[in-house]
C-alpha cells in the first residue's frame, strides 16, 4: 500500500492505493467516481479517459500509486456548481449521447482540446479523439457538438431542426434524451458501477480448449485462499439447459462433463474483492481430455466429421428448407441468371459497455440488476433454471451502454452471480472483461451464402435461389431464428415471385453466435444486393431501374407470407439516387474512386414472442401448441398522474439500452396526454413496477411499446375527460388535451389546467393511471414450418448510396460519404432517427472493411480484444448525409416504424459495391481488407492506376 | 487485474534505479510511461514482482540541445515530441511517427524511452531514429556509454540492454545539409492501431543532386526494425529519380521478411514495404531538396 496526496476535481485527497493498483479502479472504486468507465481496460477504448494535470490521459493505464501530488480531473469535474460546461450541454443538445458509455471520455478528451484550442478544426476534433472509440453514433454528431460547443455557452436557444414536424406538439421533435444530463456528467448508473453492502465480486474459469471432456475439476486450493467465499463448478448449478428459442434450450449455466469452445465457462469464484476471486480462478485445477474440434462448417457436416450433440445429427443444428412459388419454372423464364458465392464474417457487437451482473437472493425475492436488452426474458429463464414463481424475482435493468443483440439473450453472468449469492447469502457482482466479451460473443453469424437470380431482359426478376451455411458455434442461442430470418428477410424489399431457401446453422466448436443488429439478414443482403450489381453490370441494366421495377409496394404480400403494410421503398430510392449524384458517377468515377448502391429493411418487432403460452413458471404448463396469435400483450404500460397532477409518469419494461427508447416513448406519451415534454417521465428498469415489454430486440419497441404508451395515455384522458366535462358543461368527447390545458374544440372559453383537472381527479377518485397494452395482430404469417420468422405489424425500408476511395497501391479504403434515405415512418424523433442511420452506418462499414474474429486452427480466438478487433474511429468515420422520407404507418403509434436496425442492413452491400466500383473486381469475402483488395487487383491484372475504367 | 503482491518503487536517482534493479534482478521491471507493461501485466503475460518507476528521477523527461546533438529523455512522451520546434526541424519523420502512434491520450503516457525498450517490430519511433543516425545512452552501475541505436535491437521484444541497465536518453545528431527523412506507416485504421508495415527513408544530397547518404530501415517487417541494407546501398552515388526509388522499394522488399499474422499477410506486407519504401523516399527527396531537415 502507498499513501497518495492527490486533488481530485479541486479537493485535495489522501488516498491509500495498492502499489499496482490503476487509477482507473482507484476512483471508481475508492472514491466511488463511476463515471471513469471500464471499457476495455487496456487503453483503447478511451471510455476511462480523465485528465491529469490538465493533460488527457487512459486511467486504465495510470498506477495511482504513482500519482502522488497529481491534480486530477475526471468527468464529475466538469460541471461548475451544477450548471453544465457548455460542452456539456452541446453533447445533449447536439444528439452526441446514446447509450452514453463513451461519452465521459469523450467529453474528457474534447474538453482538453478546447481548453488548449478553443475553435478546433475537424482534423484537430478527430486527432484528439480518435482514441475514444463509440459503438452508438457513428461520431457524427459527437463531431458536431465538439465544432459548436461554444454556441452553448450560457441560456442559449434551442432553434428547431429541419425536418422537425409541424404536425404534432411533440412527436417529430428533435428533443433530447431524458437521461443526456446525466451521461454527460458521469451520474448515470451502469449495473458495473453498483454498490451493495456486504457485496461479494465473482470471477469466471473459462475453457482453454475448444473441444473435451471435463476429466476432474480440482477446487480444493482456490476455496482455501482466504477472502474465497465460494467456488462452483457445473455440478453446483441447476440440473437444467436454457437457451433463447425454448425448443434448442441447450445449454448448461456452467459447463457439465464436456466443453465445446475456448472460453466456455467452467467454474466461478465468489471472493471479498476481484482480486482474491481473480487469484482463485488461477489456483483451480481443471483437467481435461481433449477431443477434436470442429471448426469448419461446411466440413462439420460430413459424415466423417465428429459429432458435437446427440440431436443435432451430421451437426445441424437447425434446418431451413423453403421453397415458394417455383425456382425452376422462374429460373426458365429468366433472359439472365447469375450465381455467385458470399463469405460473410463473425462480428461482435462490441458494445462500449461490457456486460455486468448484480445478483441479490434473499429467501423470498431473487433480485438481479442486469445490463440486459430483455429484462422480460432474463425473468423468464431465471424462473425456468431456478424453477422460482416470475413473482418472487426482480429484475432491475440500469443504465446500458449498448447492446446491438449482445445482451438479447439471459447472459451467464446473470446466472452464475444468483448461484453465487444463494450459495454465500450476498451479493454478488460478476462483470465481462473486454476479452470476456469476445468469448461469450454471440454476435454475428459467419454465412457461406451462394445466390442464384433470375432477371428477365427488362430486370425483372423472376427467382431466386439462397443456399446458406451459418457456423453457429457451440450453442443454439438465438441462432435458430437467425437461420430464418436469413431467409425470410431477404423478400420485403422485390417483389420476387419464385424463392428457394435452403438454411443450415452448424455448431461448432466456436463461441455462439446469436442476434447482432439486423439479425441474420445483413450478410444475405450483402449478397443480393452485390448480385443484383454484378447482374446490372454484366448485362448492362441500370441497377437503379431494376430496383424499381422490382421494388416494393403498399399493402403486399410476398410469396413468403409476409404482410408489407406502409411502403416508401422507391420512395428512398429516388431519393438516394438524386441526391448522391449516383447515375452520373456511376462507372465515371477515376479508378480508385467508387460509388455503390444498395438497400435494406427490417422488421418494426417480431410479431410472436420467442416462447410459447401464457406468462407463467415454466413448471405450471405444459409444452403447448403454436397459435397464430399473440397470446398475451407484447409490450404493457401504465401512465400514472402524480397526485399533484403536475407530472406524467410512464412505466414500462422495455429496455432503454442507448438507442433511445425513453425518449421515444415519452415524446408519446407527451403528444398523447396533451402535456409539455418536461412533464413527463419514464421508468422502465424495474419489472417489480413496469409491466412486461419484451424488451430490445427486433427493432419492436416504437411501434408495440410506443402503441401501449399510447394507449396508456389516452386512457388517462378518457378517466379525466368525464371530471372535466362536467366542471365545464360539456361533452367528454368534444374535448381535447395540449399544452398542458384541456379544451374544448368547440368552445376556447372552456378550458382548465391539466394539473388543475388531474388534481381533482385525485381528490374524488385516488389515483389517476391508465393502461395500454399491444398485441401484434392476429394470424401473421403463413401456415409452413417457421413462417413466424420475419412477420411483423410493419416493415422498413432504405436506401443507400456509399462512395469510397481505396488506395490502389496499398488496397486501403477511405470511406468518402454516405447517403442513405429512410421509411421509418413518422419519425418521433428525427435527431435519434439520424443517430440511429449514422451509428448504424459506421458500425457496419466497419463489418465491411475492418471487422472480424479470427480463430486459429485449434479454435481459440485470436483477437478477443480492441487493439486487434478493429472498430471503427472518429477519422475513419465517413461524412453521412442522412434523410427520412414521408411515410405513415396505420399500425404504429403517431404513423412510426423502426429505424435501429433496418439502418444496417443495406450498408456491407453498398460499401462492397462501391469498392468494386472503384477497383474494377468484386470482393464478396468480408471483410473486405487491403490485403484482400491488393490480392484481387494483382489478380485482375493491375489495371492502369491513372487511367479510366474498363 | 493486476495482482496486488506486485510493489512499486519510486527512486529519485539513477544509480538508485540501478541499486534496485541490482538487487531484484530477474524480478523486476523498470515502468516508464506504462503503457505497453500494464497491458502485459493485465494480459498476465508478464508478472514482474517489482516495478521500478522513473517518473521521479531527474532528468528524463526533457529535449535538449548539447553539442549539436538533440538529447531527448527516456521519458519524453510522443506528445511532447510533436510539440518540440527543433526536432519539428531536424526530424520531422519523427515527428509524424509519433503524431501516428496509439492516441491522443496515449500519447500523453507514452514515452520515447519504453517504445523502444518494448523493442516491439511495429514500433513507430525506432525507424526514422534509426535512418536519423540516432544514439542511445545506456546507464549502469560503471558510468554511462553511448551505442548507436543500431545496435540495440536483438529479437522481437529484446533489446541489448542487461538486466542492470537502463536506457537514459535518446541522441539525435544534426542532420547534415540536403538531408531529408521520411517515415510512412500502413496501418489498418486511421487511429489508435499498430503499423502493419512501415518504411523510414533518409537521403542526404550533394550539391550536384546525386544522393551521399542514404538508408532505409523497415518496421513491422523482422522481428527488428529491419535496416534494407542492399535498398540503401542502391541509391548511394545516384541521382534521385522515380525509376531509382522504384528499384531501391523493389529491393527494400525483398530484403523484408515479414510473417503472417491478424494484421496482415506475408504477401501483402511485402507489397506494403514497397510502397511505403517508394513514398518515404519521394518524400525524403523533398524534404532533402525543401530544406525540410535543415
Amino acid at each position: 500500500m502507498k499513501v497518495i496526496r492527490i486533488t481530485v476535481n479541486g479537493d485535495e485527497i489522501e488516498l491509500g492505493v495498492h502499489d499496482a493498483e490503476s487509477l482507473q479502479d482507484a476512483l471508481r472504486e475508492r472514491l466511488g467516481l463511476t463515471g471513469t468507465k471500464k471499457g476495455c481496460s487496456r487503453g483503447v477504448c478511451g471510455a476511462c479517459t480523465v485528465l491529469i494535470n490538465g493533460e488527457p490521459k487512459n486511467s486504465c493505464l495510470i498506477l495511482a500509486a504513482r500519482c502522488d501530488g497529481d491534480e486530477i480531473t475526471t468527468i464529475e469535474g466538469i460541471a461548475r456548481d451544477g450548471e453544465l460546461h457548455p460542452l456539456q450541454k452541446a453533447f445533449i443538445h447536439s444528439g452526441a449521447v446514446q447509450c452514453g458509455y463513451c461519452t465521459p471520455g469523450m467529453v474528457m478528451s474534447a474538453y482538453a482540446l478546447i481548453q488548449r484550442n478553443p475553435d478546433p478544426s475537424d482534423e484537430e476534433i478527430k486527432q484528439a479523439l480518435g482514441g475514444n472509440l463509440c459503438r452508438c453514433t457513428g461520431y457524427t454528431k459527437i463531431l458536431d457538438a465538439v465544432r459548436n460547443w461554444n454556441q452553448f455557452e450560457g441560456d442559449f436557444e434551442r432553434s428547431p431542426h429541419a425536418d422537425d414536424l409541424e404536425a404534432y406538439q411533440t412527436v417529430g421533435k428533435s428533443l433530447p434524451r431524458p437521461d443526456a444530463w446525466d451521461k454527460v456528467s458521469g451520474k448515470a448508473v451502469y449495473t458495473g458501477d453498483i454498490v451493495l453492502p456486504g457485496m461479494l465480486h465473482a470471477k469466471l474459469l473459462h475453457s482453454p480448449i475448444a473441444h473435451g471432456k471435463i476429466v476432474k475439476i480440482d477446487t480444493s486450493e482456490a476455496e482455501r485462499i482466504p477472502g474465497v467465499r465460494a467456488v462452483i463448478t457445473g455440478a453446483d448449478t441447476p440440473d437444467v439447459l436454457y437457451g433463447i428459442s425454448p425448443a434448442r434450450y441447450d445449454e448448461p449455466v456452467l459447463a457439465k462433463g464436456k466443453v465445446y469452445y475456448v472460453g466456455e465457462p467452467v467454474a466461478a469464484v465468489a471472493a471479498i474483492d476481484e482480486r482474491t476471486a481473480s487469484r482463485a480462478i488461477g489456483a483451480i485445477k481443471v483437467e481435461y481430455q481433449e477431443l477434436e474440434p470442429v471448426l469448419d462448417p461446411v466440413h462439420a457436416m460430413d459424415e466423417s466429421a465428429p459429432q458435437l450433440f446427440e440431436r443435432y445429427a451430421g451437426n445441424i443444428n437447425t434446418l431451413v428448407d423453403h421453397h415458394f412459388g417455383d425456382v425452376e419454372d422462374g429460373l426458365a423464364q429468366a433472359d439472365f441468371v447469375m450465381e455467385r458465392s458470399f463469405t460473410g464474417n463473425f462480428t461482435n457487437q462490441a458494445p462500449m459497455e461490457p456486460h455486468a451482473s448484480v445478483a441479490d437472493w434473499k429467501p423470498d425475492l431473487l433480485t438481479i440488476y442486469s445490463s440486459s436488452q430483455i429484462p422480460h426474458y432474463l425473468h423468464y429463464t431465471a424462473s425456468y433454471i431456478f424453477d422460482l414463481p416470475l413473482g418472487k424475482i426482480k429484475i432491475l435493468r440500469p443504465t446500458v451502454g449498448g447492446g446491438f443483440g449482445a445482451k438479447a439473450q439471459p447472459c451467464i453472468l446473470d446466472l452464475v452471480a444468483a448461484v453465487l449469492s444463494k450459495q454465500t447469502g450476498k451479493p454478488v457482482k460478476l462483470v465481462f472483461s473486454r476479452e470476456e466479451v469476445f468469448l461469450w460473443h454471440r454476435g454475428r453469424h459467419k454465412q457461406t451464402i451462394t445466390m442464384k437470380l433470375g432477371m428477365t431482359k427488362d430486370g425483372r426478376m423472376t427467382a431466386l435461389e439462397s443456399d446458406i451455411v451459418l457456423d453457429g458455434g457451440a450453442y443454439s442461442s438465438f441462432g435458430v431464428i437467425t437461420a430464418y430470418y436469413a431467409g425470410s428477410m431477404l423478400l420485403t424489399l422485390y417483389k420476387i415471385p419464385n424463392y428457394k431457401y435452403l438454411g443450415r446453422r452448424v455448431v461448432t466448436n466456436k463461441p455462439a453466435c446469436g442476434a447482432f443488429r439486423g439479425h441474420g439478414t445483413p450478410q444475405p443482403r450483402f449478397a443480393l444486393e452485390c448480385l443484383i450489381n454484378m447482374m446490372c453490370e454484366t448485362y448492362d441494366l441500370d441497377p437503379v431501374e431494376v430496383r424499381r421495377i422490382n421494388g416494393m409496394e403498399p399493402n403486399y404480400r410476398t410469396v413468403n407470407d409476409l404482410d408489407i403494410g406502409s411502403c416508401e421503398f422507391v420512395q428512398c430510392l429516388d431519393k438516394v439516387v438524386e441526391a448522391s449524384g449516383f447515375r452520373e458517377k456511376r462507372d465515371r468515377l477515376p479508378v480508385g474512386r467508387g460509388i455503390g448502391l444498395s438497400c435494406g429493411g427490417f422488421v418494426s418487432g417480431a410479431g410472436y414472442a420467442i416462447y410459447r403460452g401464457s406468462v407463467q413458471r415454466h413448471t405450471e404448463k405444459s409444452r403447448e401448441p403454436f397459435q397464430k396469435k399473440a397470446i398475451f400483450p407484447h409490450a404493457n404500460a401504465y401512465v400514472k398522474i402524480s397526485e399533484d397532477g403536475t407530472q406524467a409518469v410512464v412505466f414500462i419494461g422495455a429496455a432503454e439500452i442507448g438507442q433511445g427508447s425513453d425518449t421515444v416513448l415519452c415524446q408519446i406519451a407527451a403528444e398523447t396526454l396533451g402535456l409539455p415534454i418536461d412533464r413527463v417521465r419514464i421508468k422502465s428498469d424495474d419489472t417489480d413496477t413496469s409491466p412486461i415489454d419484451l424488451g430490445a430486440y427486433s427493432s419492436r419497441i416504437t411501434l408495440m411499446a410506443g402503441n401501449a404508451v399510447k394507449m396508456a395515455g389516452e386512457d388517462v384522458l378518457q378517466k379525466l375527460f368525464p371530471v372535466v366535462a362536467e366542471l365545464l358543461d360539456c361533452r367528454a368527447d368534444e374535448l381535447s388535451a395540449a399544452g398542458g390545458v384541456i379544451f374544448a374544440e368547440s368552445d376556447p372559453i372552456k378550458r382548465l389546467d391539466w394539473a388543475e383537472a388531474a388534481r381533482m381527479y385525485f381528490n374524488d377518485q385516488s389515483s389517476l393511471i391508465g393502461r395500454g397494452w399491444y398485441k401484434p395482430p392476429e394470424g401473421l404469417g403463413g401456415d409452413y414450418k417457421g413462417a413466424v420468422v420475419g412477420t411483423s405489424p410493419a416493415y422498413s425500408f432504405g436506401a443507400l448510396v456509399c462512395e469510397v476511395s481505396v488506395d490502389m497501391q496499398t488496397g486501403k479504403v477511405r470511406l468518402e460519404k454516405f447517403w442513405d434515405f429512410h421509411d421509418c415512418g413518422t419519425p418521433i424523433n428525427p435527431m435519434s432517427v439520424h443517430g440511429q442511420v449514422e451509428g448504424a452506418i459506421v458500425m457496419s462499414s466497419g463489418e465491411a472493411i475492418m471487422e472480424g474474429m479470427i480463430f486459429d486452427e485449434t479454435g481459440r480466438l485470436v483477437n478477443p480484444n480492441l487493439h486487434e478487433y478493429l472498430l471503427m474511429t472518429i477519422r475513419d468515420a465517413p461524412e453521412i448525409f442522412s434523410g427520412i422520407v414521408d411515410s405513415y404507418e396505420p399500425e404504429g403509434p403517431f404513423g412510426a416504424k423502426e429505424i435501429g436496425e433496418g439502418a444496417t442492413v443495406p450498408v456491407i452491400g453498398a460499401v462492397a459495391s462501391a469498392i468494386a466500383d472503384a477497383i474494377g473486381v468484386w470482393i464478396t469475402d468480408l471483410p473486405i481488407t487491403p490485403d484482400k483488395i491488393l490480392a484481387a487487383i494483382k489478380n485482375d491484372g493491375s489495371p492502369n492506376p491513372t487511367g479510366t475504367k474498363p | 487485474m493486476i495482482d496486488l503482491e506486485v510493489r512499486l518503487e519510486e527512486p529519485t536517482s539513477l544509480p538508485d534505479v540501478i541499486a534496485l534493479l541490482v538487487e531484484h534482478e530477474g524480478s523486476a521491471k523498470v515502468i516508464a510511461g506504462g503503457t505497453d507493461i500494464l497491458v502485459d501485466m493485465k494480459n498476465g503475460d508478464l508478472r514482474p514482482k517489482l516495478l521500478i518507476s522513473l517518473a521521479r528521477v531527474e532528468g528524463l523527461d526533457a529535449i535538449e540541445v548539447i553539442d549539436d546533438a538533440l538529447w531527448i529523455g527516456a521519458l519524453v512522451t510522443p506528445n511532447q515530441l510533436v510539440a518540440d520546434e527543433r526536432l519539428q526541424a531536424w526530424l520531422p519523420a519523427l515527428v509524424d511517427a509519433a503524431q501516428c502512434m496509439a492516441s491522443y491520450p496515449v500519447r500523453n503516457l507514452a514515452t520515447i524511452g519504453g517504445n523502444l525498450c518494448s523493442a516491439s517490430p511495429s514500433a513507430d519511433l525506432a525507424p526514422s531514429l534509426l535512418v536519423a543516425g540516432a544514439e542511445i545512452v545506456i546507464y549502469k552501475q560503471e558510468g554511462e556509454m553511448r551505442n548507436p541505436l543500431s545496435d540495440f535491437f536483438v529479437d522481437v521484444r529484446r533489446t541489448m540492454l542487461g538486466s542492470a541497465e537502463l536506457l537514459t536518453h535518446v541522441v539525435i545528431p544534426k542532420p547534415p545539409p540536403r538531408t531529408g527523412i521520411a517515415y510512412c506507416p500502413f496501418k489498418l485504421r486511421e487511429a489508435n492501431a499498430l503499423a502493419v508495415a512501415s518504411s523510414a527513408a533518409r537521403l542526404t544530397l550533394e550539391d550536384t543532386g546525386a544522393v551521399s547518404d542514404a538508408r532505409v530501415v523497415l518496421g513491422a517487417v523482422a522481428p527488428t526494425p529491419l535496416l534494407a541494407a542492399r535498398s540503401s546501398e542502391l541509391l548511394v552515388g545516384k541521382k534521385p529519380s522515380s525509376e531509382l526509388f522504384a528499384q531501391a522499394a523493389a529491393q527494400a522488399s525483398v530484403e523484408s521478411k515479414p510473417i503472417n499474422d491478424v494484421r496482415g499477410s506475408e504477401t501483402h506486407r511485402k507489397a506494403l514495404v514497397e510502397v511505403l519504401t517508394r513514398r518515404a523516399l519521394e518524400e525524403a527527396l523533398h524534404r532533402a531538396q525543401t530544406g525540410g531537415a535543415a
